[in-house]
């Protein structure tokens, strides 16, 4: 992930305003609104970035101020600016012009929380001692209003030495009055005028951030005229359950457990759109091109890859939306706040929890939110082992496989299943706790946390930060999942079994000899529908997947049927079964690249009962689970389940026993066309 | 607490008078073991380089006034007009003078 950070630097970042495009930094403290605010003044072309050179992602757009095109930049959110980790390092060099690449900013927007003046006003006055020309932002002042402070603005300004313009960036108010500001500040760079807190010592004590404390308290003193009458009584009382040792840990699995509902629940329709989409896309392109390998390339390598990757970002996205929405209302703290003390067991921050158990809906999203662990040892470990959790696309290869190995007892095949799963969690945990006795070396970071007052979470601020982080989801992994699914295909198709003959059948396959099979008769309409269920798997779906995984267990199954002459789905003869077609593309399959590479695994693998096609399935789990949902589907599918998947397909659609859960659908749910126990006890003649 | 650390004791043994404005005086103790919603001030922190500036960055330093909101582990106290999460092994290496008027 960090290489792919450093891909999403270079990548991303667009080319450095030239010295016409003055640039404008914003900074100020964690939850002081700041990303609100930057969204307000910039509109919807924000993209982020990382600074050069590091993992430190910053968010920045381009604007027009009155005539002028300007570049805004959003900071990491700071306490201040001691340059001890990373982020305030960095954002220290982005405001005095040191880093490599940036330019100086023109304009520093000093963005101060209303409602807690005192705390902002510490790193307020080191970024005011830069003496760089600033504004003062004086941001919630909505919030500040209804919980009665009043602040003396103008006492305020002489105090900073600076401009102070009231804003709300929930509500939009004074932001214009912001932007003029700022623009007059460009043509004025007129710095701020504060006497340096260093030398105007009076509380010289052992500590020298004393006299900055000092000075903020003082500031804060004369310049709120009448302080909050009710402050933050509400959070208090939320907090008294939700930061509770014992009722705390349980709001955690509630709130977590809801996000997953959603998640699975809303995910599904999107998703079958996407699905849908693209088997419709491969089949109205298969019509269009001829018949050959650019058509198998088209239909069988790029859109499947396509889609396989698209098909999860409806999870992806709302994964993203909904944690930047916990984020907000500054629950995510409390989360960590109590999973502290249990998350220390395993070595790693209470932090570290939400990210991993993210991972079990997606890793990608689950490593982006571990940005908020201060600690860069503590943060890698976390990175390190989110990707052992059992993610929702892993989900349908475990069914399948476990399909395949328990095909009969239904006992030990659940058992398996949930072995498998916990084995995820079991490893992350035991990984994380040797990382950090290993190259990791040395003790978790013990929690220092502000717990923010609980608010509203900003809708569109959410959704602005998801449309982002899913682009970038898409243009970085989504290449690199395209270009194996690509490969894959290369290693699939060649070399060439018999070319004549392929193209034949391609021909055949592709419906531009009508639905005429080899033999030259019209085929059965199940065959039909398999075929478009085949060419779905491509894009499969986590659960069409898994039901496919079962679809597999059932090819088995007809083929153990094969013997005693009756077809297992349709019940018909076995006659036509083992049509030549698909003879034909195993056939293909075994002598291709990746045929070979199977048989050449194949003694890894037969200790466990498996054949080379299990071998290479197996060796793909290696690789990205997403791609190995698209190779199974793709690989197993074209040749062998194409006489089930036309009743899996179906099988799908029917309501009363669809589960909102794909996740847990292979254990959970048992619907008598889908399940893999009922498809293993039917197997039993 | 128990001993009261260094810091309190003059070492030339004159006699001294604790001068103090509304805060009447008491024992320092560890910040985890003040009492709910006592507030102190902070005379001391004995932690590595890091955590102390973790922690003054967020205003637990020499000389601000902080208020216990919950105890056990981990602690909230408020700090700078704002609440703050922080596990026991920090807030035992933080000394605290706590006052009854302030």
């Amino acid at each position: 992930m960090i290489e792919l950070t450093d891909a999403v630097r270079t990548k991303v970042s667009p080319p450095r305003p030239s010295a016409q495009h003055a640039s404008i930094a914003l900074i100020g403290n964690p939850n002081a609104g700041k990303t609100s605010l930057f969204n307000r003044i910039t509109g919807m072309r924000a993209r982020t970035a990382n600074f050069s050179g590091t993992t430190v992602e910053h968010r920045e757009a381009p604007a027009i101020l009155g005539r002028r095109r300007v570049q805004f930049i959003d900071l990491p959110g700071l306490y201040s600016l001691d340059a001890v980790t990373l982020e305030e390092q960095v954002a220290k060099s982005a405001l005095t012009g040191e880093l490599e690449g940036a330019a100086q900013p023109d304009v520093i927007v000093l963005v101060v929380d209303a409602t807690r003046l005192e705390r902002n006003l510490f790193l307020a006055s080191q970024v005011l001692e830069l003496r760089r020309p600033t504004l003062l932002a004086l941001n919630m002042m909505d919030e500040a209003t209804r919980l009665g402070i009043e602040i003396d603005l103008e006492g305020l300004a002489e105090e900073v030495g600076c401009r102070v313009l009231p804003v709300s960036a929930r509500t939009g108010e004074g932001v214009e009055a912001l932007r003029t500001a700022i623009e007059e500040l460009l043509d004025a760079q007129a710095v701020p005028t504060v006497e340096s807190m260093v030398n105007a010592c009076d509380a010289c004590g052992g500590c020298r951030y004393a006299a900055r404390y000092h000075w903020a308290e003082r500031v804060a003193d004369r310049s709120v005229v009448r302080p909050a009458t009710s402050h933050g009584q509400m959070t208090e009382s939320i907090d008294r359950i939700l930061t509770h040792p014992i009722a705390g840990i349980l709001a955690v699995g509630a709130v977590m457990t809801v996000l997953f509902l959603l998640i699975f629940w809303i995910a599904q329709y999107p998703m079958e759109m996407i699905d849908g989409l693209f088997s419709w896309a491969s089949e109205t392109v298969a019509r269009f091109i001829p018949a050959g390998d650019f058509q198998s390339l088209v239909v069988d390598g790029v859109i499947p890859g396509v889609g396989g990757m698209l098909v999860f970002l409806p999870q992806i996205v709302l994964l993203f939306f909904l944690l930047a929405l916990l984020e907000d209302s500054g629950y995510m703290a409390r989360a960590a706040f109590v999973m502290d003390k249990l998350m220390h067991k395993v070595g790693l921050p209470g932090k570290a929890f939400v990210p991993m158990l993210s991972g079990h809906a997606c890793a990608i999203p689950a490593i982006m939110s571990t940005r908020v662990i201060e600690d860069h040892r503590d943060r890698l470990a976390t990175i390190l082992v989110v990707p052992l959790m059992s993610c929702s696309a892993r989900v349908p290869v475990y069914a399948m496989v476990i399909a395949l190995l328990f095909p009969k007892s239904p006992l030990q095949a659940s058992l398996t299943f949930v072995g498998a799963y916990s084995l995820g969690v079991v490893a992350a945990l035991v990984a994380g706790f040797v990382l950090k006795r290993t190259i990791l070396k040395g003790q978790t970071r013990a929690m220092v946390i502000e717990l923010p007052n609980y608010r509203m979470p900003n809708l569109r601020d959410a959704a602005l930060l998801t449309l982002d982080r899913a682009w970038v989801f898409v243009k970085n992994a989504g290449t690199i999942i395209l270009a194996i699914s690509v490969g894959l295909w290369v290693l699939a198709t060649y070399p060439k079994t018999d070319a004549s003959a392929l193209d034949t059948m391609n021909t055949a396959r592709r419906g531009l000899g009508g639905d005429v099979g080899p033999g030259g008769q019209r085929r059965p309409a199940w065959q039909r529908a398999g075929r478009r269920g085949d060419r779905s798997k491509g894009v499969a779906r986590t659960d069409i997947a898994a039901t496919e995984a079962t679809g597999v267990a059932r090819t088995d199954a007809a083929e153990a049927m094969e013997g005693t002459g009756t077809d297992v789905n349709t019940g018909a003869p076995s006659g036509a079964v083992r049509d030549p077609e698909a003879e034909l593309q195993r056939l293909q399959l075994e002598n291709s690249a990746l045929g070979r590479i199977g048989h050449f695994i194949e003694p890894v693998f037969r200790p466990l009962g498996f054949n080379w096609e299990i071998g290479i399935r197996r060796a793909h789990l290696v690789r990205r689970a997403r791609v190995i949902v698209s190779t199974l589907a793709g690989y197993t599918g074209s040749a062998r389940t194409e006489k089930v998947s036309s009743t899996t397909r179906s099988a799908r659609r029917p309501g009363p026993t669809a589960h909102p859960s794909s996740a847990s659908r292979p254990v959970s749910a048992c619907s008598p066309s889908t399940c893999w126990r009922c498809s293993a006890s039917r197997r039993t003649p | 607490m128990t001993t009261p650390p260094p810091i309190e004791t003059f070492t030339d043994g004159t006699t001294f008078e604790i001068v103090t404005d509304n805060c009447s005086p008491a024992p320092l103790t560890r910040l985890n073991s003040m009492a709910q919603m006592q507030v102190g001030v902070v005379v001391d922190v004995r932690l590595d380089e890091i955590d102390s500036a973790r922690l003054k960055a967020l205003g637990i330093c020499q000389g601000r006034r902080i208020q216990l909101v919950k105890g056990g582990d981990p602690i909230v106290l408020r700090v700078l007009g704002t609440r703050v999460g922080l596990s026991a092994r920090l807030a035992a290496g933080i000394t605290v003078e706590p006052c009854a008027g302030c």
